[in-house]
């Protein structure tokens, strides 16, 4: 029944591979806005830590030696090195080290930097280091579930909020995104689309393709279909809304998926 | 049950449950590890900040926009996410989601972003500046606004 079969060590080295890129690609577009976090930025860490001076005083000391200008471009610089060993080291280090820094970050910007793409970073390095620490026991099987499941909610999460909303249901929504400011939506997406009908229609499948990626997990061709779907969609969501990371993240998730319905699931 | 699919159905119960924000200045910033992945579950208008500048306070210019548009690239993007990131702050500014101590942060990064706009459009350190946050809409309804402030 399934055409192909894919293996934990497999698995593992495509997901360090795929996730070598967003780890790179987040260190390295924080470093190219320094500016904006350096000690006098918006972001700056004598504004933030503002926040956390009810913290005692050994940990507040700890954060500022790490979170401030100099020590931040150091995280950054070892997530960027963690990155690149990342799919030629097979130890768990370099993903549990990424995971820290990415979480270091998302800390320092109180919450996260990239929404979504920081979370599913988190997960994918969380996942690939412990299956790393354990190739062939239960605590591997389970990191990289844990990736396959996040990945399946991530898609089925967002299909049932927007399912519930009726300004999704009525296509509405799909003209309210394309009209925020912040994503300055090319002009040939708003025109195309521009009619009701059409919104309406994208809508539709927007939320059916999310409602039904659970779909993935009962069979590999069901997975590989709707996980090309899923490129497509983040190949869109790039184009028309500018969210990079996102394509990379979630493809760095897909390794995982695959085992889990061509390998646990066929048992 | 295994211990590992009882751990599969707590992340998933967890995740089913997560909302977007989280209470707290500590735990808010760690909310990234129980991610809610509910993306537009609702679209609003997106607040814009503005600023404008003067030599003093009775001869302000119009009001410009602070947060610029940048291109945007599939593989680096790191301007354009930094908008975003920008457009976050903005809009926690005026979610009145936080306790004291985060909205004194929120509110100061604001006015650092607008400053920073301010010196880019004298081109100089003297002089005041004051910021507003309104609805991106046709109706342009001010949320917030500063005091005039010292550059």
């Amino acid at each position: 029944m399934i055409g192909f079969a894919i293996d934990r060590a497999t698995a593992c080295d495509a997901t360090a591979w795929l996730a070598a890129i967003p780890t790179a690609i987040a260190a390295i577009e924080l470093l190219q806005v320094r500016r904006s976090w350096c000690d006098r930025g918006v972001w700056g860490w004598p504004l933030l830590r503002g926040e956390l001076r009810r913290l005692p005083r050994a940990a507040q000391s700890l954060l500022d030696v790490a979170l401030g200008a100099r020590g931040f471009t150091a995280v950054l610089a070892l997530q960027l090195a963690a990155a690149i060993a990342l799919p030629w080291l097979t130890g768990p280090w370099p993903a549990a080290i990424a995971w820290a820094c990415v979480l270091a970050g998302a800390f320092r910007f109180r919450g996260a930097y990239h929404g979504g793409a920081d979370a599913m970073l988190l997960v994918v390095l969380g996942g690939l280091a412990l299956a790393r620490c354990d190739p062939d026991g239960a605590l591997g099987s389970l990191g990289l579930a844990y990736v396959a499941v996040q990945l399946v909610l991530s898609y089925f999460v967002a299909g049932l909020v927007k399912l519930r909303e009726p300004s999704w249901r009525s296509g509405a929504a799909m003209h309210e995104v394309l009209a925020l400011p912040q994503y300055r939506a090319p002009a040939w997406a708003r025109r195309g689309l521009g009619s009701r009908g059409m919104a309406r229609a994208a809508a539709w499948i927007v939320i059916g393709f999310e409602c039904l990626f659970p779909l993935a997990l009962l069979d590999a061709r069901a997975a590989l279909l709707l996980g090309g779907v899923a490129i497509a969609f983040h190949a869109g969501n790039v184009a028309v809304l500018g969210l990079n990371r996102f394509l990379w993240t979630w493809l760095a998730a897909y390794p995982a998926l695959l085992l889990m319905c061509t390998d646990w699931l066929a048992r | 049950m295994s211990l590992p699919a009882l751990v599969l159905l707590l992340v998933v119960l967890a995740t089913l449950a997560a909302r977007r924000s989280v209470g707290g200045a500590l735990l808010g910033r760690v909310r990234v590890l129980l991610p809610a992945w509910r993306f537009f579950d609702t679209v609003e208008p997106t607040p814009q900040l503005c600023v404008r500048v003067g030599a003093t306070a009775a001869a302000m210019g119009a009001w410009l926009e602070v947060i610029p548009a940048v291109r945007r690239g599939a593989l680096l993007s790191a301007r354009s996410n930094l908008a975003l990131a920008m457009h976050g702050l903005v809009e926690r500014l005026v979610s009145a989601d936080e306790d004291e101590l985060a909205l004194d942060v929120t509110l100061a990064q604001v006015t650092a972003l607008a400053r920073d706009r301010a010196h880019t459009a004298l081109g100089h350190d003297h002089g005041v500046f004051q910021w507003c946050v309104r609805d991106h809409d046709g109706a342009r309804l001010e949320r917030a606004r500063s005091e005039v402030l010292p550059l």
